[in-house]
C-alpha cells in the first residue's frame, strides 16, 4: 500500500484528510487534495530557489552514497519490497538500484549539469550578482507520471527536477508502489532540506479529472508511459509548460562473428542470457532481438544452442518472476509458431526449457526487428553483415533505445555510427543492458536542458 | 475407404445423448493420434519432439495438444493434396496479417458433429423455427467455418420464412426487422443466428428507430464471439437483457455459440438444452457452463506449465475433438475458462499481454 510522502508542514489538512481509505474517495474530492498539494508545492518554490546548488548536490549526494553502499539497509529493505512486489529477481534488482545510485553521486550530478550548459552558479540567483551573463531557473512545480514495475526507471527525473530547484510532484505506478515512496523517505531523513519540495503520490492513472488537477499547475511534466498514455498527458497539459516523454522503447543486441569462435561464443552468449533475465526483458532497456552474424567460426545455431545452456543455467540462480496468463499463453503459442515455422521454412528452430516457459530461445531468419513476447524469450536473427542493421531496424525507429554491440574494436565505432544515425540512442556491451552509463541521455533527450528556461541577462550599458 | 471417419461418421449419428465411455473415447483418441501422427506431418514433427508416439502414449490425456498459433504457419491436414475446404481465422485476434487455415478433404464430419449437436442444444423441443442468420454465410463468406455452419442449419433445419441478411458487404437490417415484422404477424417461432457484435448493431440500429418485437413464443437465438474490439463493448449480462427488451427474446432462449475455425465441433449454452429435458435453468449469464458432445473431451490447464487443472480453477481450454480427423484433435486454445460440474464456461482469451514495465509490446504495433 503507497503511503504518502508529505514535505512536513505541508498542507496539514489534506494529508490528514487523506490518511486511511483515501483511495475510496471520490475522484473530485482527490482532485482538490492534489490541486491543494500542487499549488502548495509550487508555493515553496521561492524558498527552495534560495538554498545553494552546491547544498543540494551534497543533500542528493548523501542519500545516493547511501542507498549505494555496500550492505546499505536502505538498499536491502527496498530489494525485499520490490522483490515482493514485481517478483524480479533479488540480485537484478539490488544490480539495478547499485547502478542506479553509484551512478548518481555528486561528480555524476556535477557533469548532469554542465552537460546541459548549464553553470553551477547560474542556479543561485542571490549570490551572484546580477550583470552580464546567464541565469538558469527550473519549473515553479514539476509533475512526474511513473509508470511500469521497472523500479529504476523514474527516479532520475526527481533528482533531475530537484537539481533545478524544482519541486516536484510525484505519482507512483500503479504497478510498483514501492521504490519511489522508499526514496522520498531516504531524502526525509538524510537531505531533510530538500524535502520539502518533495511529494510522493498515487491515484489511479488515466483518471483526467484527478490528472488534470495536478497537470493544471505543472511547468513540466516527466511522464512514462505508452505512446498512448503520453499522448493523452501532453495534450491536457497547458501548451507552455516542458514535456519529456518517456515512451515504451525496443531494445536489441548484436553478436559479431568475431565473437563466434570457441573461445569467445561461451562468454558472449552467458552475457545475452544475463541481458534476458535482467527484469525479464520488461525494461525497454532490455534487447528484444540479437542479431548474430553469419560467417564466424561458430554457426549460428551451435550460437543459440549457448545461449539455452546459459538461460538454463541463470534459471537456476535467478528464477524469472511468475506470469499471468496472457504472459505465458504468449509464450507457449509464440512456440508452436516457432516450430511450424521450423518445420516449413529453412533457419527456424526453437529451443524451450523443459519445464513451463521459463526460457526460450528462438532462431529467426526473418531480420526485421519487433517485439518479442518478452519475460526470458532471446529471438537470435541471423545477418549476414551487421552492417546491414540500419536496414532491418527502420520500422521502429521511433521507438529505439539501446543497442548492445558484441564485436570486435575496430567495427565498433562505424556501427555506432550507423546505429545512431538510424535511431538508437544508446550504445552499450553485450550484458550491460540494464547497467545504463549514465541516466543522463535516456531515450536521446537531455531532460535538464529541457526542463531548463535559460535567462540572458545582458550588461547593463 | 476410411473407416476410421466412418466408424467416427457412426458416432456422431447417435447423437450427444448417447453417452461415450471414456475407455471408449480412449481407443478412438489413439486411432485418431496414430491417424494424425502418420499423416500430418508438422503435428507428427510437434510430438516427436516432445517424444510422443502411437508407440509411447497409451492414454488420450497424453497426446500433445497444438497451440492455436501453429495454424497460422503451417498447413495442418492429414490430407495436403485433397484439401478441398479452406476455413479461416478471422484474423481480428492473430499478430501481423498471418490467418490461421483449416484445410479438411471434404465437410462430412464436419457436418455429422455440427448437425447433431446443433440440434440438440437449440432445437430439442421440435418447434419448427424459421431460421433468420445476422451474420457470415457460406456464400458471401466461403471461407469462415461459422459462415458453412450458419449455411448448413439453415438447410437442415430451417421452416419456410428462412432468411440471410448478412451479405459480403455488411448486414441487411431492414430486411432482417421486416422478416421479425411478419413472424410476428405470422405467429411464427424464429431462431436467430448470428454473431454478438453482429446483433450488438442490430440492437442499436433497432433502438435508433424505436423499434421493439415481442417475437412469437419459442422463438430463440444463438449468438457466437467474440464482440470485444469488434464493435461497442457491451457486457454479456447487459446485452442478454436487451435481447430481451428489443427482441422477446427470454434469458433461457439464448444459447451462446462458441467455436473456433481449428476444430471440428462446437460447444453450447446447455440452457435451452436443460429446460427442455426438465431442469428449467433461469439462464442467468454467470451460472451458464457448455458441455461438449460425447466425441470431445475438454481440459482446463494451468498457463505456465499446461497441466490439468481441477474444476473450478481457472486455466486455459484445451479440446480433444474427435470430429477434428482431418486436421488436428488436441488442440491447445488461449482461451480460459474453468470447468463446473459437467461443463465449462468460457472466461475471455488470455491474450494480448500488456508489457510490465517500458518494453514495447507486441501489442502495441498490432494493425488496430
Amino acid at each position: 500500500m503507497l503511503t504518502d510522502y508529505l514535505p512536513q508542514g505541508l498542507f496539514e489538512e489534506a494529508k490528514s484528510s487523506s490518511a486511511p481509505g483515501r483511495r475510496q474517495h471520490a475522484a473530485g474530492e482527490r482532485a482538490a487534495w492534489l490541486a491543494a498539494v500542487a499549488a502548495a508545492l509550487r508555493q515553496r518554490s521561492p524558498d527552495y530557489r534560495t538554498l545553494p546548488i552546491c547544498q543540494i548536490i551534497e543533500g542528493l549526494a548523501r542519500v545516493h552514497d547511501d542507498w549505494a553502499r555496500p550492505q546499505s539497509p536502505r538498499r536491502v529493505e527496498a530489494v525485499a519490497r520490490l522483490h515482493a512486489e514485481t517478483g524480479y529477481a533479488p540480485a537484478t534488482l539490488d544490480d539495478a538500484l547499485v547502478g542506479l545510485f553509484g551512478g548518481m553521486n555528486a561528480a555524476a550530478m556535477t557533469g548532469w549539469l554542465e552537460a546541459a550548459g548549464i553553470v553551477l552558479g547560474s542556479l543561485d540567483h542571490d549570490n551572484e550578482p546580477v550583470g552580464a551573463g546567464t541565469l538558469v531557473f527550473g519549473p515553479e512545480l514539476t509533475v512526474v507520471i511513473a509508470s511500469g514495475n521497472v523500479p529504476v526507471a523514474a527516479v532520475p527525473s526527481l533528482v533531475r527536477a530537484l537539481l533545478l530547484k524544482s519541486p516536484c510532484l510525484v505519482k507512483c505506478s500503479s504497478d510498483e508502489q514501492v521504490m519511489l515512496p522508499l526514496y522520498a523517505r531516504s531524502v526525509q531523513e538524510l537531505a531533510p532540506e530538500l524535502a520539502s519540495a518533495l511529494v510522493v503520490t498515487g491515484w489511479q492513472g488515466g483518471e483526467a479529472e484527478i490528472e488534470d488537477a495536478a497537470l493544471a499547475g505543472a511547468d513540466a511534466l516527466i511522464a512514462y508511459g505508452s505512446d498512448r498514455a503520453l499522448e493523452s498527458l501532453r495534450g491536457r497539459l497547458p501548451v507552455h509548460s516542458r514535456f519529456v516523454g518517456y515512451g515504451h522503447r525496443i531494445s536489441f543486441s548484436a553478436v559479431g562473428r568475431e565473437l563466434l569462435t570457441a573461445a569467445e561464443a561461451g562468454r558472449a552468449a552467458a552475457l545475452v542470457a544475463q541481458d534476458a533475465c535482467a527484469f525479464d526483458q520488461q525494461g525497454c532497456l532490455s534487447p528484444q532481438t540479437v542479431y548474430v552474424e553469419r560467417g564466424g567460426e561458430l554457426a549460428p545455431t551451435a550460437f543459440a544452442e549457448q545461449v539455452a545452456a546459459a538461460l538454463a543455467e541463470l534459471d537456476a540462480r535467478l528464477p524469472r518472476r511468475k506470469l499471468d496468463a496472457a504472459e505465458a499463453t504468449a509464450i507457449h503459442q509464440y512456440r508452436a509458431e516457432m516450430e511450424m515455422r521450423a518445420f516449413g521454412e529453412g533457419g527456424a528452430r526453437v529451443w524451450s526449457s523443459p519445464e513451463g516457459t521459463r526460457w526460450t530461445v528462438a532462431l529467426d531468419p526473418n531480420p526485421t526487428l519487433g517485439p518479442c513476447c518478452l519475460n526470458r524469450t532471446v529471438v537470435l536473427r541471423v545477418v549476414d553483415d551487421l552492417a546491414e542493421l540500419p536496414r532491418w531496424i527502420a520500422g521502429q525507429r521511433a521507438a529505439l533505445q539501446s543497442a548492445g554491440l558484441g564485436v570486435g574494436p575496430a567495427r565498433r565505432p562505424a556501427l555506432a555510427r550507423s546505429l545512431g544515425a538510424a535511431g538508437v540512442n544508446r550504445i552499450t556491451r553485450l550484458g550491460e543492458a540494464q547497467r545504463p552509463e549514465s541516466a543522463l541521455f535516456h531515450d536521446g533527450v537531455n531532460a535538464l536542458a529541457v526542463l531548463a528556461r535559460f535567462v540572458r541577462v545582458a550588461p547593463n550599458g | 475407404m476410411n473407416p476410421l471417419a466412418d466408424e467416427l461418421l457412426d458416432l456422431c449419428g447417435r447423437g450427444v445423448a448417447a453417452p461415450l465411455a471414456d475407455a471408449e473415447f480412449n481407443r478412438l483418441a489413439l486411432e485418431v493420434f496414430a491417424y494424425q501422427f502418420e499423416r500430418n506431418a508438422p503435428y507428427c514433427r510437434f510430438c516427436e519432439a516432445r517424444g510422443r508416439t502411437p508407440a509411447s502414449v497409451s492414454g488420450w490425456r497424453e497426446i500433445p495438444a497444438l497451440p492455436t498459433a501453429a495454424f497460422r504457419h503451417a498447413d495442418l491436414t492429414t490430407a495436403p493434396d485433397q484439401a478441398t475446404v479452406t476455413y479461416l481465422t478471422s484474423g481480428t485476434s492473430a499478430a501481423g496479417a498471418l490467418r490461421g487455415r483449416h484445410l479438411l478433404p471434404d465437410t462430412r464430419l464436419y457436418d455429422a458433429s455440427l448437425l447433431p449437436n446443433f440440434h440438440a442444444h437449440l432445437l430439442s423441443d421440435g418447434l419448427p423455427l424459421r431460421m433468420l442468420v445476422c451474420g457470415p454465410t457460406a456464400r458471401f463468406f466461403p471461407h469462415s467455418s461459422l459462415g458453412h455452419m450458419h449455411t448448413r442449419v439453415l438447410e437442415e433445419f430451417g421452416a419456410p420464412g428462412s432468411g440471410v441478411f448478412w451479405r459480403e458487404d455488411g448486414p441487411r437490417f431492414g430486411c432482417l426487422a421486416a422478416a421479425l415484422e411478419k413472424a410476428v404477424a405470422e405467429a411464427a417461432s424464429v431462431c436467430l443466428l448470428g454473431t454478438a457484435f453482429g446483433f450488438v448493431h442490430f440492437l442499436d440500429w433497432l433502438a435508433e428507430q424505436e423499434r421493439v418485437f415481442r417475437l412469437p413464443p419459442g422463438s430463440r437465438m444463438m449468438d457466437t464471439g467474440g464482440y470485444k474490439g469488434r464493435s461497442r463493448e457491451v457486457p454479456k449480462g447487459e446485452l442478454y437483457a436487451l435481447y430481451g427488451e428489443r427482441l422477446g427474446i427470454p434469458l433461457s432462449h439464448v444459447v451462446n455459440e462458441y467455436g473456433m475455425t481449428e476444430l471440428g465441433s462446437q460447444f453450447y449454452d446447455s440452457v435451452l438444452r436443460e429446460a427442455e429435458a426438465g431442469q428449467p435453468a433461469d439462464g442467468a449469464v454467470d451460472a451458464r457452463r457448455k458441455v461438449p458432445p460425447p466425441w470431445v473431451r475438454t481440459q482446463v490447464v494451468d498457463p505456465e506449465t499446461l497441466a490439468p487443472l481441477a474444476a473450478g480453477e481457472v486455466g486455459l481450454l484445451r479440446h480433444y475433438d474427435l470430429a477434428n480427423l482431418h486436421s488436428v484433435m488436441a488442440v491447445q486454445t488461449d482461451d480460459l475458462g474453468v470447468w463446473r460440474g459437467d461443463g465449462f464456461e468460457v472466461l475471455g482469451r488470455a491474450a494480448g499481454a500488456e508489457p510490465r514495465g517500458c518494453s514495447l509490446a507486441v501489442e502495441e504495433i498490432e494493425p488496430r
